[in-house]
């Protein structure tokens, strides 16, 4: 068996499914352990002018009160530029925020407790929206400018367009809340074990804000209930306030949010507003594109330079901008901080593309497919300098049109439209593809370490972290094919940074990517060092030996791979090694705002068709096709389930997961009751996925492709499909405004401004 | 004390008060820990358990509920069955083996729930179709899959020699034992009659009543709230009747909303059946009672507009008196209603003509267990192209359920094809409900505009 490119079943499956699977909170806890809970801030904008916690202290079970001003280091776990205090330090930042914890010897006493703080403020008046951000000029970081070509361009192009795009936030809600659990060590260090996807950056905060070097941290994940980028940074401040808790009473300490907490105190998808203007020829074809991108980021900078960006590098999706100027603004507001979310800016760039180029083919009164596959690129260059091929794309579009016999549907749905009074149906099949590498250099590089037992057995550390999506199992087959193995002889370790140090968090999809590459590295070295120690003790060269099935086989001998291991083990072969990868050729010049910032592109496109009921504005997904390239892959089936989840939850970020805030920075919309990712009914009632097997042009491992966040892209040809059905009350003529997400709301104001201005 | 069954013997144990939920227990006192807690609020079914009791013909009746919401106390005197009482040692249940093969999981954290909900539907029905399979997994949300190969999994497993089964006589025997356990927990009551209810009610004006707890029991999770005495309605007999007799309906107010779903699909009641499909989940509607929903008096239930459409009478028991109030008298305010602190519903009474026509329609962002933005219930009878009676109940448009007198007043006695929509915006025009996180007042008014044109104009007479 060729462990690679094999459907390999996940390798915690069987846990999950016998509920055996332990989570942080399923730990079993050590003697003593103590609970903690957050007390937080009840404004949005202010300063703390009194803090009197004499009620918490003396509510029944509380064992310690802490607040800012315990904090024995760095008080400001900002990731990447300060900003974001651990706890309330003078000013409030949003509302929620926490200002102080509480220690208790049972969990819902200090939950209680926590809510018994006197505190007054002098509150401020919150800016909430992008629009008072603009008017003030607040910010939180500068804006940056990517620009080519002529846009004066623009002005003599036959037809100008604009428009303005209005894009809610998102709401991770993975299933498994943040979660952490402190245990100190015997020499003051700490043993984390955290829901994290960004196992080294927890360290690295847990010891600044205690003041320890990092190796007396130690963190660990085996696993999270999901992430979706939600766990990238924001994981951090419970981590860090569990470790803290735990370091100054010398107990261990669990600190789990409650959902509602979780969901108030944790940043979500960017909210964007972003305005474009195109001038374009009669038949479609773009000539100019001045694209305004305004991330809402919340109250601080987190990651959000690097998201605003990718939206901007996404800006342009599959098309070719002859003149481009793509301006990317980072407003701030007085609510949490908004963070990485699967896509990470880039859909907010994609979807923006893609309203444009349906506003273009109403215009012309093209088929908007036709328009797409006008302007798609064909080895040109993007607005920041890489070059894109192309063909890949049009490939799978061409072939989609065919395959989801998308000219006959068309004709029949515009039939059905002018028929039925109450329900409409739309029609589109849009592109995406996606920049693959992280924008910030450095974090492209990955560590593993293999060990090999006596027994043949293999244990696997690696940099990355598994959140459900397959990662472990994925490294686990490129080790066993290297090593010619069944894969159950290989198992992975949980992520620990003892293990593998300095690692970049599992995000921007290169978690198989990188890792994979880093354990071929390492598996490889192993594999030599055996190869050469049996070509050595046989007299032979050691390329004629051959591992597969659990056998070294050469010439007419073969011996097990155990047997060789504990041979070489015998010879003092060392049997562990460490596997290094750096992704190659990638760069990004930001004060030119040019260059080749991705290792390559992942694509794919999505056909899908709505039907949308006139009376009320709800939705219904009819029929789905999609086809999405992961290169030569690596498990279809763990990456046809990362397609089809990351497609639903597209879905749900622009239909029915909308986020609501009061006048006064509260969320609204602060639990699932409320907060309504998809279910089981919307699922499309006809879904195929299909792999566009086609092995990577970049030599990344196996010659697969990255499959976290590029299909999540895909949901967007819903969207489109919504717009395209609202457009027929006009006989397609008119390209009408819909704000994301389209709720039954947004849909039916939609609907009934067409039948109003007709 | 409680007493149950789990995993072929009877167990007791002592929850911690009477709020604790069956999810804190099994996961704190017990230590099983494959069931999870993804919100403690009913609306993600990652803590999903079943249920098995006794039905009325003494055959197993297996019910997925939400355990984040189930007071533990209210498990005396049934079975449980959780993750851990699935594969034995090796060798797995059908469904697990089945989601392994469908890749059903990803990150794992919402499969036992999943595979709990699909246990309880595999268990009544061993071929469910798709519209089935959603129905009973509605209240189970997945980040990750995108549900499709959990479906898979459900329709291939098969559960029909699965190791309940085999036990199936001992587990009958085991609920027969344990038929009149009740729990000994402090300060909780479980009245096994009318009588009895109303009495510990009159001794305890202060206390909550508990029927299907979905709704009160989030004041605990969620508010942290403890109260000194809570009254469950489960096991008293009197509240737990439902007859259907020539189209007059009595529902006992203890009856479970699976139970009327059951009722109005066997009799072709489908205004009803539609309705309880979109009402939450299967796992609160196999807790969550009628009583309970008119208890309550939310403004924003499903049930209460289409009861008002159907003229509902309830019945209110005291020690003192029974008496008999219409629903339409009985909302008096925002979560206010005409009930006495010593008094409680005992039956819910209404009638389906021979004529009439009744057509329910729920507005909210989500398909699945979703809280309606509106909700209108629409009943009529036509005769000779008229519509000589209209009754329309109202949800989501003002601080209680309501009838559109308005729009009744308008219509009654007209030809439905000669309405139009601007006239029914007008006849709602008394009407003005909230803006909120649901819905703004404007999409409110006017997709209940919208939909109660549509049932008018498609009114037919019934043949
Ligand atoms: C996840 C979720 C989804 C939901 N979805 C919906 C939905 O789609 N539509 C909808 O309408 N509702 C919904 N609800 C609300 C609620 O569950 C229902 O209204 C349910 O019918 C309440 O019934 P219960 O028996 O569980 O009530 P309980 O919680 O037991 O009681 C509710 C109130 O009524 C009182 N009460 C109970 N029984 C009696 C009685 N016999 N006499 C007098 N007073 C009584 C109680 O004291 C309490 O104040 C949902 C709730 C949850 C948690
Ligand atoms: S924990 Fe989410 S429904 Fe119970
Ligand atoms: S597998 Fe992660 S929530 Fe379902």
């Amino acid at each position: 068996m060729k462990p690679v490119g094999v459907s390999v079943t996940h390798d915690s499956a069987l846990l999950h499914v016998t509920g055996r699977a332990r989570y942080v909170d399923d730990t079993p806890l050590p003697e003593g352990t103590l609970f903690a809970a957050i007390g937080q801030a009840s404004i949005s904008r202010g300063r703390l002018l009194s803090l009197d916690l004499s009620a918490v202290q003396e509510a029944p079970g509380v064992i310690a009160v802490l607040t800012s001003s315990d904090i024995p280091g760095i008080k400001d776990i900002g990731p990447v530029f300060p900003g974001d205090p651990l706890l309330v330090d003078g000013d409030v930042l949003f509302h929620g925020q926490p200002i102080f914890l509480v220690v208790a010897t049972d969990e819902k006493q200090a939950r209680s407790a926590a809510l018994l703080a006197e505190v007054q403020y002098e509150e401020s008046k919150p800016i909430l929206s992008i629009e008072e951000a603009k008017s003030q000029a607040y910010r939180v970081r500068p804006p940056h400018v990517m620009q080519r070509g002529d846009l004066s361009t623009m002005d003599r192009s036959e037809h100008q367009f604009s428009g303005e795009l209005r894009i809610g936030g998102q709401e991770h809600l993975y299933l498994e809340g943040q979660a952490s659990l402190a245990v100190p060590t015997e020499e003051g260090g700490i043993h984390l074990l955290c829901s994290t996807q960004h196992p080294t950056e927890v360290q690295t905060l847990v010891s600044e804000v205690l003041g320890l070097p990092f190796h007396e941290v130690v963190v660990e994940v085996r696993r999270m209930g999901g992430a979706f980028g939600g766990k990238e940074t924001q994981a951090a401040p419970w981590a860090c306030l569990a470790s803290l808790a735990a370091h100054k009473l010398g107990k261990p300490v669990k600190l789990r949010l409650p959902r509602s907490t979780d969901m108030t105190v944790t940043g979500k998808r960017h909210p964007f507003i972003n305005q474009y203007q195109v001038g374009f020829r009669s038949d479609g074809q773009i000539e100019a594109v001045q694209i305004d991108i305004n991330g809402d980021c919340g109250c601080s900078p987190d990651l959000s330079d690097a998201i605003v960006d990718r939206a901007m590098f996404h800006s342009d999706n599959a098309y070719y901008y002859p003149a481009a100027k793509i301006t990317g603004e980072r407003w701030r507001t007085d609510k949490v901080s908004n963070t990485a979310f699967r896509g990470f800016g880039g859909p907010q760039g994609v979807i923006t593309a893609e309203a444009m180029l349906d506003d273009i083919a109403r215009n012309c009164k093209q088929d908007p497919l036709d328009t797409r596959l006008k302007n798609l690129y064909s080895g040109q260059q993007t607005h920041y300098g890489q070059t894109v091929d192309g063909t890949t794309l049009r490939e799978i579009m061409t072939r989609l049109r065919e395959s989801a016999d998308y000219d006959r549907r068309r004709q029949k749905i515009a039939k059905h439209n002018l028929a039925s009074s109450r329900y409409l149906k739309g029609l589109a099949l849009t592109p995406v593809k996606f920049g693959i590498s992280f924008t910030v250099k450095h974090l492209n590089q990955a560590g593993v370490l293999v060990h090999i037992y006596t027994d043949g057995s293999v244990l696997v550390s690696q940099a990355g972290t598994e959140m459900g999506q397959g990662l472990y199992t994925k490294v686990a087959q490129v080790v066993a094919s290297v090593l010619g193995i069944e894969i159950d002889r290989v198992k992975m370790s949980s992520t620990r940074t003892d293990k593998v140090p300095n690692t970049s968090p599992t995000a921007a999809s290169s978690g198989s990517d990188m890792n994979g590459m880093a354990a071929h590295d390492a598996a490889t070295t192993l594999k030599s060092r055996i190869a050469d120690f049996i070509a050595n003790r046989e007299s032979i060269s050691a390329e004629e030996i051959e591992f597969k099935q659990g056998l070294l086989s050469w010439g007419a001998s073969s011996i097990t791979f155990a047997e060789a291991v504990k041979a070489a083990y015998m010879d003092r072969v060392q049997l562990s090694a460490t596997g290094f990868y750096k992704t190659p050729n990638i760069w990004y010049d930001r004060a030119s705002a040019q260059g080749n910032p991705f290792l390559y592109y992942a694509n794919g496109a999505a056909c899908s068709e709505v039907i949308i009921d006139r009376l009320t504005g709800a939705t219904h997904i009819e029929r789905v096709d999609i086809l999405h390239d992961t290169g030569s892959s690596l498990n279809p089936a763990l990456d046809k389930g990362q397609i089809e989840g990351g497609f639903i939850q597209g879905v749900g970020w622009l239909t029915s997961e909308e986020l609501k805030w009061d006048d006064k920075g509260r969320l609204l919309t602060n639990s699932p009751a409320t907060y309504k990712i998809p279910a089981i009914s919307d699922r499309p009632t006809k879904l195929s996925i299909e792999l566009l097997d086609k092995p990577n042009s970049a030599a990344t491992i196996a010659r697969s492709k990255a499959v976290g966040e590029p299909p999540f892209m895909l949901g967007i040809s819903v969207w489109c499909a919504i717009r395209d059905a609202i457009s027929s009350v006009s006989g397609y003529g008119i390209s009408p405004t819909l704000d994301a997400p389209a709720t039954p709301e947004a849909i039916l104001n939609a609907i009934t401004n067409l039948e109003d201005s007709l | 004390m409680i007493s149950y069954w789990k995993n072929g013997s009877i167990e007791q144990d002592s929850p911690l008060s009477n709020t604790e939920t069956l999810l804190e227990f099994l996961r704190e006192s017990k230590r099983l820990t494959g069931t999870k807690e993804g919100c403690a609020s009913g609306d993600c079914g990652a803590c999903t358990v079943v249920l098995v009791s006794l039905d009325d013909n003494k055959r197993l009746k297996y019910e997925a509920v939400n355990s984040c919401l189930m007071p533990a106390a209210e498990l005396a005197g049934k079975a449980l069955i959780t993750i851990e009482d699935l594969a034995q040692g090796d060798d797995l249940h059908p469904l697990q083996q089945a989601f392994i093969e469908q890749h059903a999981s990803q990150c794992g954290f919402c499969t036992p729930g999943f595979i709990l909900s699909a246990l309880a539907l595999k268990k009544h029905e061993s071929n469910p179709d798709v519209e089935a399979i959603d129905e009973a997994l509605g209240g189970n949300l997945c980040r990750c899959t995108g549900y499709s190969p959990i479906v898979k999994a459900v329709q291939l497993a098969d559960c029909s020699q699965d190791r309940f089964a085999q036990c199936e006589v001992e587990l009958i025997n085991s609920l027969k034992q344990l038929q009149n356990s009740t729990a000994s927990v402090v300060g909780f009551h479980q009245p096994r009659t009318l009588e009895a209810l109303c009495e510990l009610k009159s001794e305890h004006p202060e206390a909550i009543l508990l029927s299907g707890g979905t709704d009160w029991m989030l004041r605990a999770t969620q508010g942290l709230e403890q109260v000194e005495t809570l009254i469950s309605t489960d096991r008293v007999a009197g509240l737990n009747q439902l007859t259907l007799v020539a189209g007059h309906w009595s529902v006992g107010a203890a009856v479970s909303l699976s139970r009327i779903k059951n009722q109005a699909k066997a009799s072709g009641f489908h205004a009803l059946d539609q309705l309880l499909s979109r009402f939450a989940s299967q796992q609160i509607r196999n807790c969550a009672t009628l009583g309970g929903s008119i208890g309550n008096a939310s403004p924003i239930g499903d049930l209460a507009p289409l009861m008002l459409a159907l003229d509902t009478e309830l019945v209110l028991n005291s020690v003192h008196q029974e008496r008999r109030v219409a629903l339409k008298h009985f909302f008096l305010g925002y979560k206010q209603t005409a009930l006495s602190p010593d008094e409680v519903i005992s039956q819910i009474n209404f009638n389906l003509g021979d004529q009439a026509q009744v057509h329910f329609e729920k507005v909210s962002k989500r398909l699945d267990d979703d809280i309606s933005a509106v909700a209108v219930a629409t009943h009529y009878t036509m005769h000779e192209g008229q519509l000589t009676s209209l009754r329309i109940g109202l949800g989501g448009m003002a601080a209680t359920p309501v009838l559109a007198l308005g729009v009744m007043a308008a219509f009654e006695g007209k030809e439905p094809s000669s309405i139009t929509l601007d006239q029914v915006t007008d006849a709602l025009g008394e009407l003005t409900p909230l803006s909120d996180l649901r819905a703004s007042a404007d999409y409110r008014l006017k997709a209940c505009a919208r939909v109660i044109h549509f049932h008018l104009i498609s009114a037919k007479e019934s043949v």
